[in-house]
């Protein structure tokens, strides 16, 4: 596996709150991760590794079967496995746990991740069969552009054995 | 600061839709070059910020923006530049796990997940976890 960031142009609809279409891809920058990035998290989340099974080893147990029985025994194997292995980049990089009712980012982002973005009217769009989406921006809802802070960091990096604050 | 119960309870919860979650997973071509070595089969996603991780929160209530449901003409928002992260997934090819890359929780039900740098390109990792006998 590897990982990489890149900017794109997105649309959300604001009814569902879907991502419905992606385009303008930058050229991707590759960005290094290292095991003990991703044992980190599951370190703190799977507790010790010497204990006896815990709660969250055997939901990840039947979380396994659930995936062999949703499909043949290779593929949901290997989507098990990188589903778990995506978790951790996804959710602990400097934008994996916002605040919605915030103000302003908390906690704090930087300046990387400020974004513009416009509200727009969308005519009907079907991610599925590829239709390419039309935007409309009536002069009278467009608003001016607004500044947001989003968008995902690379992700959090983590030293020696030290383990996520556990209360 | 985390709970380790409200890890726990992430991790089970987010595993399963995160490369079918529609508010802010998509899938892409892989970009990896050792992706396409081979016959090799890539999978790729590219993992935005969504609605939930924009602040202000445009869809909040109030004179700031345009209601979602008043106003027809504003029923998306376009982010322009916004950045995201790719992750490429391939079959293993050409190299093999050490067993001192592994770690172990549990010592009943165990798990065994494996992962290590790439003895082909040192950018990239692989990993195995004992339950699938699957590499990536």
């Amino acid at each position: 596996m590897a990982l990489w960031t890149r900017t794109a142009n997105t649309v959300y609809t604001r009814s569902s709150e879907n991502l419905i279409n992606v385009t303008a891809f930058s050229s991707p920058s590759p960005q290094v991760i290292t095991p003990r990035d991703l044992l980190y998290t599951f370190n703190a989340t799977k507790g010790p590794t010497n204990s006896s099974a815990d709660n969250s080893v055997i939901f990840l147990n039947t979380l396994f079967d659930q995936f062999i029985a949703s499909g043949d025994d290779v593929s949901g194997a290997q989507n098990y496995l990188r589903q778990l292995l995506t978790f951790p980049i996804v959710w602990f990089q400097p934008n994996g746990f916002a605040n919605p009712a915030a103000d302003v980012p908390d906690p704090p982002l930087p300046p990387s991740l400020e974004v513009t973005a416009a509200f727009a009217a969308s005519q009907r769009y079907n991610r599925s069969n590829g239709n390419k989406l039309h935007l409309s921006c009536r002069r009278d809802v467009l608003m001016v552009r607004h500044q947001f802070k989003t968008a995902l960091g690379p992700p959090r990096r983590f030293a020696g054995n030290q383990r996520l604050s556990v209360d | 600061m985390f709970t380790e119960s409200y890890l726990q309870l992430l991790l089970l919860s987010q595993v399963i839709p995160i490369f079918y979650e529609p508010k802010w997973t998509f899938p892409e071509s892989a970009v990896t070059p050792t992706c396409y070595t081979g016959d090799l089969t890539c999978v790729s996603y590219l993992f935005v910020g969504g609605l939930d991780a924009m602040t202000p929160y445009p869809n909040r209530d109030g004179p700031q923006f345009p209601n979602k449901n008043d106003t027809p003409g504003a029923d998306s928002l376009a982010v322009f530049g916004e950045r995201g992260l790719q992750i490429d997934f391939w079959d293993l090819i050409g190299d093999s796990i050490n067993t001192s890359s592994c770690q172990t929780w549990a010592t009943q039900s165990a798990i065994i997940l494996c992962i290590q740098p790439s003895s082909i390109d040192g950018n990239n990792l692989i990993a195995c976890n004992q339950l699938s006998s699957n590499f990536i």
